[in-house]
């Protein structure tokens, strides 16, 4: 009888165990290099030029004055977990976007820079 | 004897019902996250006043921009989706045409969005911001659409300042 007890022991205990994890990452690539900013002066430097060193732009916007060209690139990370009766999933997409603005003679006027998506992470919905 | 048994019993019920259950009742919850924080307006921006080069310096690359005839718009946002489902089943299918089950899901997105407006000089002519992610998940699903309750969005052209922390990497000319 103890036998049969410490099999069903030892069997709820793995049943309980069953379970079953995942991880993915995904990127969507650009090989732009943002410290290559700092050679750009707005007043001075042209759309050709930082097309020259960025290459083609990922979307470009037709402003009320001008132009934008938007250089962006994406990290995502998932994490899934299945266990008996639960199951819970995480996903999350973090940027790397740099933007210039040009004015209508295409000569750059602004341009901003944001650097998130080391930020992405693996990790539990709550 | 009688104790031994009935313990043995208890284990037997609950190895059983780890085996069935698994196929007829389930709970999941997905989470998305698209986007980093939005940080809230402060003071720091006046509608009327302050430029797109201010504004490119302090939050970085906007998430979308749009041209709206002789105005532009600059959206900073991130998105906070949920999903999550029970579902209640008894797994026939195998050897039998009948598999009823019965399952409720449910999915709710929240918006954290800052739109700025500016002229066609690139002068801030109007800040609006939402932070649909401060409303808790079961409220925002169940609470009533036209109710304003925590969940309003803010509209403002200058003024007061809101809680927040600034996270990356944001700069800008």
């Amino acid at each position: 009888m103890k036998f049969i007890r410490d099999v069903i022991i030892v069997s709820s205990m793995m049943l309980l165990c069953a379970s079953c994890a995942m991880f993915g990452k995904s990127k969507e690539y650009h090989g732009f290099d943002a410290s290559l900013l700092a050679t750009f002066t707005p007043g001075t430097t042209t759309a050709g030029e930082i097309v020259e060193v960025f290459g083609a732009p990922t979307h470009m916007v037709k402003l009320s004055n001008g132009n934008a060209y938007i250089y962006e690139r994406s990290v995502s990370k998932g994490t899934g977990i299945w266990l008996v009766l639960l199951s819970f999933g995480n996903y999350e997409t973090q940027y790397d976007r740099v933007v210039f603005f040009f004015d209508n003679e295409d000569t750059l006027t602004h341009y901003g820079l944001s650097m998130h998506a080391g930020d992405s992470s693996y990790g539990l919905p709550f | 004897m009688g104790f031994r048994f009935n313990v043995t019993l208890v284990f037997v019920m609950g190895f059983m019902a780890g085996v069935i259950l698994p196929g007829c009742i389930s709970y999941q919850f997905v989470r998305q996250i698209q986007g980093s924080e939005v940080m809230p307006p402060g003071d720091t921006l006046k509608a009327g006043s302050s430029t797109l080069g201010e504004v490119l310096s302090l939050y970085g690359a906007p998430d979308t921009i749009k041209a709206l005839g002789a105005e532009d718009l600059l959206i900073y946002e991130r998105t906070l989706y949920g999903n999550s489902g029970l579902s209640f089943g008894i797994p026939f299918g195998d050897f039998s045409f009948v598999n009823p089950e019965i399952s409720a899901r449910g999915g709710l997105g929240r918006y954290d969005t800052l739109a700025l407006f500016f002229t066609s000089d690139r002068i801030l002519r109007y800040i609006v911001y939402t932070k649909g992610s401060s409303c808790p998940y079961l409220k925002a699903m169940f609470e009533e659409e036209n109710a304003a309750g925590d969940c309003k969005r803010v509209k403002r052209k200058n003024g007061d300042a809101y809680p927040g922390d600034e996270k990356g990497v944001d700069k800008g000319q």
